[in-house]
């Protein structure tokens, strides 16, 4: 079975700042990967690559086995109906309730009939933990329920892969930890492969089964969490350590 | 290494002229998605919602506007003796120019700034590309019902502009004037004819979609990102709004009544 998302030689520049500088990275099916590095090192511009949100100046990028710029407008639409995608603020509509967000994808692209949609919801929203919150809008709740709602409604149409762009950024350590464990047995319960982006090292090693470490545009350790946690790389061991960066 | 004020005025420059380019192509894009069949629901709903926000604007713009253009009528025409007459300024010069191009305006500044923050509120909170990551396409989901709504609107709208306007000149004709209230009405209407309502209604379709473009352009579309884009794009498209409104209506005056003449 083909990788969950391969770039192969991929380079990405915004104006003259090279972000992803000829990037080889495999990232397997059916486990967490976890892609750590400091801000600005490209981590959500991978992300968007991997979904065809951006383009690459350079190389190929390979996602469920589909060749996400080759691919025609529709293929790409139908391969982004086999993922899922956590934004850092949740992307959440403002406009409608809990309820209407999670039925959203199942009513406007499953077309799932009503008495579906309801029972579906119903289900997610148990998933998360917030049964109770359907006729709430999303200003209403607090960073880590709208959080729990956002990944009900990634995986609302039960896709293959789930991304997720900082997911514990701007949350207290207390809610954090519970968006972790919720992350960590969401996975376990449904098997599939997420893709999470972070700086949060301790996010990192409670939900990780890999984890790769981006520098300098380039994929710098990638691994088993506990090879790259044993690394005595002076670059990983810095990060993960919490070391401030030397000033010259 | 390049003086920051000159990258910054080379940007701007570069931005102004690709302008058009970038317009045209979405315009091509925007009405390839309206024609492709939007979601029912959605375009009624902003039909209505439209037409909720604008009227009001819109009829008291044109009220006060046909009472204006009745005073300064009722004023010029007052030294040749002929106040009375002032409905028949109004009559042509408002259903056809003023009233249409006021209710273009207004709904420009109402709806247009609406759509405009709408939609760059969406792109900045990511909304739009969680739509995308589902698979849907928002041009067809938020920019096509749009479009249809400002196409169906505008109509409504010059149409109630122009009824509004009439009542303002009527009303200032007769109670502030102290024209016969028969003889305003006569007045009024007596240069009208059902060709001017058609020609109101061309001009609504195309000033509703002009704004609707315009709109969905700047929020959608703009090369702007950031918090403040929001109020940026409401602005902008207020500004093209009007600009594009005001030249679509003397060029629509111009193809129209410039060919009846020439037919006459």
């Amino acid at each position: 079975m083909s990788a969950a998302i391969e770039l192969r030689k991929v380079t990405k520049r915004f104006g003259d700042r090279v972000i992803l500088d000829d990037v080889d990275l495999v990232i397997e099916r059916g486990r967490t990967t976890v892609l750590l590095g400091p801000s600005g090192t490209g981590k959500s511009t991978l992300l968007r690559l991997a979904t065809g949100l951006l383009a690459p100046e350079a190389g190929t990028v390979l996602s469920l086995g589909v060749d996400v710029f080759a691919a025609k407008k529709k293929d790409l639409l139908a391969l982004r109906r086999r993922m899922g995608m956590l934004f850092q603020d949740n992307a959440l509509f403002g406009s409608l309730s809990v309820f209407d967000n999670v039925a959203f994808p199942l009513r406007r692209v499953a077309n799932q009939p009503e008495t579906e949609v309801k029972r579906r919801v119903a289900e997610l929203l148990d998933l998360v933990g917030l049964p109770d919150v359907g006729d709430r809008t999303p200003d209403r709740l607090s960073g880590g329920q709208r959080k729990r709602i956002a990944l009900a409604r990634a995986i609302a149409l039960e896709p293959e892969l789930v991304m997720f762009d900082e997911p514990t950024s701007g949350l207290d350590p207390q809610t954090s930890a519970s968006i972790d464990q919720l992350i960590k047995s969401t996975q376990v319960r449904l098997g599939i492969t997420f893709v999470v982006i972070t700086h949060d090292v301790e996010s990192c090693r409670l939900i990780a089964d890999d984890v790769g470490m981006l520098l300098n545009g380039k994929v710098h350790v990638f691994g088993p969490r506990s090879t790259v946690w044993d690394s005595t790389d002076i670059a990983v061991r810095a990060f993960l350590d919490r070391e401030p960066p030397s000033s010259t | 290494m390049t003086d920051p004020r000159i990258a910054r005025l080379t940007t701007t420059i570069s931005t102004a002229l690709l302008w058009p380019l970038r317009f045209g192509a979405f315009f091509a894009v925007a009405m390839k998605a309206a024609v492709s069949g939007p979601p029912a629901k959605d375009t009624l709903l902003l039909t209505v919602r439209l037409l909720v926000r604008s009227l009001p604007v819109v009829l008291v713009v044109t009220f006060f506007s046909g009472a204006m253009l009745t005073v300064q009528a009722a004023a010029s025409m007052a030294s040749f003796g002929a106040a009375s007459m002032s409905g028949l300024i109004v009559g042509f010069g408002g259903v056809r120019e003023v009233f249409p191009l006021l209710a273009g305006g207004s709904m420009a500044a109402r709806t247009g700034a609406e759509l405009a923050s709408q939609l760059q509120a969406m792109r900045v909170t990511r909304q739009v590309e969680a739509l995308e990551m589902m698979g849907l396409d928002p041009l067809r989901l938020l920019v096509a019902p749009r479009l249809i709504a400002c196409t169906i609107g505008g109509p409504l709208c010059v149409i109630a502009a122009m009824v509004s306007g009439l009542v303002g000149a009527q009303l200032v004709g007769v109670f502030q004037l102290g024209i016969d209230r028969g003889a305003m009405w006569d007045a009024l209407l007596s240069t009208l004819g059902t060709i001017d309502v058609m020609v109101g209604l061309v001009k609504g379709v195309f000033l509703g979609l002009i704004v609707g473009v315009v709109a969905c352009f700047e929020g959608f579309a703009a090369d702007d990102s950031g918090p403040a884009s929001v109020g940026r794009a409401a602005n902008r498209a207020v500004i093209r709004g009007m600009i594009f409104v005001c030249s679509a209506s003397l060029t629509l005056s111009m193809l129209i009544y410039g060919q009846l003449l020439v037919n006459e």
